[in-house]
């Protein structure tokens, strides 16, 4: 009930901040120089033609009143279409998002998975050889460039090892992709039981997974490590030592859940900026998402695609903080309604 | 070594030394350290800020944090070397034999946990009985430390109840051990002084009617004089002074329990409030001979040269102090004394 509630102001409160979202998004974008009516016309239309093309677009209207007709298409699910494409924005979005989505929804859990274990691991075990390992996993993340990483997987695990597929995309070329329910190649295969597409996408994620969830796993690891030290040193836990609380229960009971209370925002935080696609991983594994539908809208100055791009990511951001919201509320009984 | 426990002696201290290996040097925060606790005996531990008294506390209980580490001593605790045992013995010791009162209650209970569901938890754990019926003795503790509606306060979180029922819930949570051996560590503290009174009373009810010993540790002399039965001085890691609290208030040896005392406030004499001149001496770096001979009004060379081992002062009443034990001849005036007003 207390749950409900909470959920349902914190909606409310996403109102507002979609709207400012929505009006800097579309200042913006007029606000950036050349007059997009140019990109309809050729060398010989005559001035008439060029005012007749702008009353069609709606440009001569004064800029607020742009502004709700474009908040209306928008509420309606209409970015506008994309030039380069020629195709709707939303399309094109929706098409391409579960490719994104898919990829570093897997790396943001394979670095959890490892990175918390190990974080907890190295404050527990302090200055032993596991937290060394873990030292220089993490300053490996920190400090190597996401580009040269995944160059050096692609080298070593496909071309030298033959371990993995080539960076060909999401699937093998001769596999053809399972039928779309989803949108995720993993999900889709596995409800429609097509293995061999199942397994090709699997191991085409690998290699982008790893090199994303290695640069997520490190900051992560840091954390964790910072924070579990914080709790293992506070009163409450040498309390806890004093009562006779075995270790075991110490680590993974009493301190656990207060230590992973600043490494969610930090997750949240990674997850909102990678749904928005990682422009680098996904060109270097030619991976049909979003990073690089951004990118390739940018440099033809595509803006209705540029513009629906941003929205989106922008309302995925404050989704992931809503759900860490919630999740905070939940785990904290200090954070009240 | 047993020999000379006397069979009153619920726990037993000898030759404790607790170092904290700093990147500035090695500090001796418990240096060969030795006092006997009686059973339905409250012992007051005082100190300033940095002499060691709750690092004392941590090493009987095997609890030092990093960097610090018990070099040498043995706790002897109802007939049992307690530096003998493993690990795993020693957890079996603590929250069992030995319970332990801290400073800041709020911050001493799990803040993501209900109380309730914190002193079961230790109840559980140590009778192995299952969970309601842990639940159910957990909320009888807390009425048992005149928590108003307990049930209701059970399933409370930390940060909904006041530092004082906090206290309670963490002197319930100790004394739910029955244990033979109570460390309090300034208990009171943060606590307003009615609250203070109140939670001092329930642990001396408490202790003496378990039969258990309880190691006081304050800075106020005041709650002392009240509480204890004995009183142990510590300086600079070392014990200068112990003995019965109604000796040593009326004739303190040491010069620097006469200090404390005479800088004491007091209400019934017309006073200025005023302190010891000086300060702690850095913990790396103590002051040769007798650590408190930089402050102290009576020093002489000797003092400067050679630590004064511990002596008889008076019927269980010992010391360290080189005047004291005869090697100087000297009377200690309270007029040397240049108490400094705050």
């Amino acid at each position: 009930m207390r749950l409900l509630q909470y959920v349902a102001k914190r909606l409310l409160q996403l109102v507002p901040v979609l709207l400012g979202v929505s009006v800097i998004i579309f200042t913006i974008s007029h606000v950036l120089p050349g007059n997009p009516v140019y990109l309809f016309v050729g060398i010989d239309t005559t001035p008439e033609e060029i005012e007749a093309i702008t009353k069609r677009l709606g440009l001569d209207k004064p800029l607020h009143e742009q502004y709700f007709i474009w908040l209306g298409n928008v509420l309606q699910g209409d970015l506008g279409d994309s030039w380069f494409t020629s195709e709707s924005v939303a399309q094109d979005l929706i098409r391409r998002f579960p490719a994104t989505f898919e990829m570093t929804t897997v790396a943001l859990l394979v670095a959890i998975a490892l990175g918390v274990p190990l974080g907890v691991l190295s404050a527990v075990y302090r200055n032993s050889w596991i937290d060394n390992i873990s030292r220089s996993i993490t300053l490996l993340g920190v400090s190597v460039p996401s580009f040269w990483l995944g160059l050096l997987l692609i080298y070593v695990l496909f071309y030298l090892l033959r371990i993995f597929p080539p960076p060909s995309g999401r699937i093998g070329l001769l596999i053809s992709p399972p039928d779309r329910i989803t949108g995720l190649y993993l999900i889709d295969s596995l409800l429609t039981g097509n293995w061999k597409a199942f397994s090709s996408s699997a191991q085409h994620l690998a290699l982008p997974v790893m090199t994303q969830a290695l640069i997520t796993l490190a900051p992560i690891t840091r954390l964790m490590r910072s924070s579990m030290l914080e709790v293992l040193g506070s009163e409450y836990i040498q309390a806890a030592r004093a009562n006779g609380v075995p270790d075991r229960q110490i680590y993974f009971r009493d301190a656990l859940r207060n230590a992973l209370l600043a490494p969610l925002t930090f997750v949240a935080l990674v997850y909102g900026n990678l749904l928005g696609g990682s422009v680098v991983i996904e060109r270097i594994f030619s991976w049909p998402g979003v990073g690089r539908y951004a990118l390739e809208s940018i440099v033809v100055k595509d803006y209705n695609a540029v513009q629906g791009f941003v929205l989106m990511a922008a309302v995925l951001y404050v989704l992931v903080f809503l759900i860490v919201d919630i999740l905070y509320f939940v785990i904290d009984p200090r954070i009240t309604a | 070594m047993l020999d000379a426990r006397k069979p009153d002696t619920l726990l037993d201290v000898r030759g404790l030394h607790t170092y904290f290996y700093t990147y500035e040097g090695i500090v001796k925060a418990v240096n060969s350290v030795s006092y006997g606790l009686k059973r339905g005996e409250i012992t007051g531990l005082v100190g300033e800020s940095g002499s060691g008294k709750s690092v004392t506390a941590q090493s009987i209980i095997q609890l030092v944090k990093a960097p610090g580490k018990i070099v040498s001593g043995e706790v002897w605790l109802d007939g049992e070397d307690l530096m003998s045992l493993s690990q795993a013995e020693m957890q079996a010791v603590r929250g069992r034999k030995i319970s332990m009162i801290f400073q800041e209650p709020r911050a001493a209970l799990n803040p993501l946990f209900t109380v309730g569901d914190q002193i079961s938890r230790v109840i559980q754990l140590r009778e192995g009985c299952s969970r309601s019926i842990a639940e159910s003795q957990a909320v009888e503790m807390m009425r048992a430390v005149e928590i108003a509606d307990p049930d209701r306060r059970a399933s409370a979180y930390p940060h909904e109840l006041s530092g004082g029922m906090c206290q309670r819930v963490m002197v319930a949570m100790a004394l739910s051990a029955n244990p033979l051996l109570l460390i309090a560590d300034e208990p009171t503290t943060g606590l307003d002084v009615t609250v203070q009174a109140q939670v001092l009373d329930l642990i001396s009810t408490r202790v003496q009617s378990a039969g258990s010993a309880c190691l006081f540790i304050t800075h106020d002399l005041g709650v002392v004089a009240e509480l204890c039965e004995r009183v142990i001085v510590m300086y600079a890691g070392r014990v200068v002074e112990q003995g019965p609290v109604s000796e040593i208030f009326t004739n303190p040896r040491h010069p620097y329990t006469q200090g404390l005392i005479a800088s004491t406030l007091r209400v019934d004499i017309d006073k200025p409030i005023s302190t010891i001149p000086g300060t702690v001496p850095d913990a790396v770096h103590l002051p040769s001979g007798c650590t408190f001979h930089p402050r102290c009004p009576f020093a002489e060379d000797l003092c400067q040269l050679e630590e004064p081992p511990m002596v008889e002062a008076g019927h269980d009443h010992t010391t360290r102090c080189h005047i004291v034990s005869g090697r100087i001849k000297k009377e200690m005036l309270e007029e040397a004394w240049e108490l400094e007003p705050a």
